[in-house]
């Protein structure tokens, strides 16, 4: 499968997810008009990709400073669809990056991994 | 005020045009004699354009060894350009912009030939087309400003009457932060005082996040305001659990959420976050539900610290909230006064500072603290500042409103 990437706009994130790595990567912000429709080619790559993947580690970082509420949505969509590929037997890993001051964005991290235990979460404090 | 110019025949310059019959050294005279002459059309018999002669390049090639001997006899077709762009009167500007971009560099010197039923009629220049899509686009964001500021008309009286209440009820002792981040927006609030017995007994304070920002937003908003008056009409104005249950109800109906046949990608999957508070003063008690909202409570006549209650996690609508849901109502005795502080995530998530992060809860605390001390419209005075000041250059991120009140147990 082939890597997705979108650049980065001023209320959309970067995009960089590698497939055939296996490494997943959101950063930047997300406050686009229309939340579905941005996201919505991504949740399905990323669906079409964790079918066809098995017994395999996936990384997914996630290094946003904003996100509005109808992309909150997305985003548990996407760990839902994660979560579920780590109960059939991947190990997913998400590493969670916000700032040290921060505790809008790691409080949301922290109800994604109360939601999906499945998914390996690790909280990481950039001090800056 | 100039014409609106809408389509190519618009832009039309006549000039002059030649045949075939005229030869390299005819045009040479052309271009001598007129120093203002950059373009000249060719036509065939009947009319039809049939190429364009650009000054620069036909100098250009008439300079070179030989070219004026070999070629001053001969046909003008020689140095001209077979294929410029050549638009109908009718072609709106929209359209002749995306050709004029796909025509390349050739179009910025040679403008364009302007036709009518394949008959050439003039010129037209890239300059004065760029001036016209300026115009378009102006005159169609003006539009769209006029409409949706006419859309905020609507929605400003739709809460004029909260706001009256809210004036009566509390003449000193509220201060309210509406802002739409594009001047209608998804935030909405709802205020009565309420009644038992013929006796005023309190109020019902309600503030709603509806998904999205904007039209989408205000349109929401109109869907929470009839859901919050029809769950009242049927649960009565003092259990807010009931409420916010009836609302989730109202909503996944109206928009079709519980509609499985008609689950398709495109259903909606909107609904509101928001925070429903009844104040009972004879019973000196505060009820509150919330879908998601924290409230903030300060004490008016102590220094401990602000309580921040966080709401249930779930929103009301939204397709993954099922239709049954149920919220939870907090009960707080209030028999000390107390400023309670309905906000949005807005004012939370806003993004500024030195680090560019979210305000937060923590720092949103801290700010209302300092203030904790000045009266209802000095503390809006302060947040309003400091709010400005985190925000800094950055953007609004979102609809924000904060709508604080204050509770006085009994007396009031």
């Amino acid at each position: 499968m082939e890597k997705f990437y979108l650049a980065a706009t001023s209320n959309t994130p970067e995009v960089d997810f590698d497939f055939p790595a296996r490494r997943l990567l959101l950063k930047g912000e997300s406050y686009p008009e229309s939340a579905a429709a941005f996201y919505g080619d991504i949740l399905n790559k990323t669906s079409a990709f964790l079918d066809e993947t098995r017994e395999q580690t996936i990384h997914i970082s996630v290094q946003l400073n904003y996100f509005n509420s109808s992309s909150t949505k997305m985003l548990f969509s996407l760990f839902d669809r994660l979560n579920l590929a780590a109960e059939e037997g991947n190990t997913v890993v998400l590493d969670w990056h916000h700032d040290i001051d921060d505790e809008t964005i790691l409080e949301f991290g922290l109800e994604l991994a109360e939601d999906f235990p499945a998914i390996e979460f690790h909280a990481h404090a950039i001090e800056s | 005020m100039l014409k609106e110019i809408r389509f190519a025949g618009d832009l039309l310059i006549e000039a002059s045009a030649i045949t075939p019959e005229f030869k390299n050294e005819d045009v040479l005279a052309l271009f001598a004699q007129k120093s203002s002459l950059q373009n000249l059309p060719v036509l065939h018999d009947d009319g039809r354009p049939l190429g364009l002669i650009n000054r620069n390049m036909f100098h250009s090639n008439m300079t070179k060894p030989y070219y004026p001997e070999l070629y001053s006899q001969k046909s003008c077709i020689a140095f001209m350009d077979k294929s410029p762009l050549i638009v109908e009167t009718r072609l709106e500007i929209e359209q002749l912009t995306a050709l004029a971009v796909e025509t390349g560099d050739k179009v910025f010197t040679d403008g364009f030939i302007i036709v009518r039923e394949g008959k050439y009629q003039g010129i037209g220049q890239v300059l004065d087309l760029m001036h016209a899509m300026t115009e378009l686009q102006a005159r169609q964001h003006r539009q769209l400003i006029e409409s949706i500021e006419y859309a905020s008309v609507i929605q400003q009286s739709i809460l004029a009457p909260s706001r009256i209440a809210l004036n009566a009820y509390f003449p000193e002792n509220h201060w309210l932060i509406w802002e739409p981040r594009d001047v209608v927006g998804g935030d909405i609030f709802h205020f009565i005082p309420t009644r038992h017995e013929g006796e005023e007994d309190g109020f019902l304070a309600v503030l709603f996040d509806c998904t999205g920002h904007g039209v989408p937003g205000a349109f929401m908003t109109l869907i929470a305001e009839s859901a919050l008056a029809q769950a009242i009409a049927t649960h009565g104005d003092r259990d807010p659990a009931a409420l916010l249950a009836a609302i989730n109800q109202y909503i996944k109906h109206t928009l079709n959420q519980h509609d499985q046949a008609a689950g398709t990608r495109e259903n909606s999957d909107d609904g509101l976050d928001g925070m429903i508070v009844r104040f009972d003063k004879i019973q000196q008690h505060l009820v509150f539900a919330s879908a998601r909202n924290p409230l903030f409570i300060m004490g008016l006549n102590n220094e401990e610290a602000i309580d921040v209650v966080p709401g249930d996690r779930k929103g009301a609508g939204y397709a993954n909230t099922p239709m049954d849901a149920t919220w939870h109502n907090h009960t707080l005795p209030i028999t000390e006064a107390k400023r309670i502080f309905l906000i949005t995530d807005g004012v939370i998530d806003q993004v500024g500072g030195a680090k560019k992060i979210a305000l937060g809860k923590r720092r949103l605390s801290q700010i209302l603290t300092e203030s904790r001390n000045a009266t209802a419209s000095a503390q809006q005075a302060a947040f309003e500042e400091a709010f400005a000041h985190y925000q800094g250059q950055e953007k609004r991120r979102d609809d924000v409103t904060l709508l604080a009140l204050d509770l006085m147990p009994g007396t009031e």
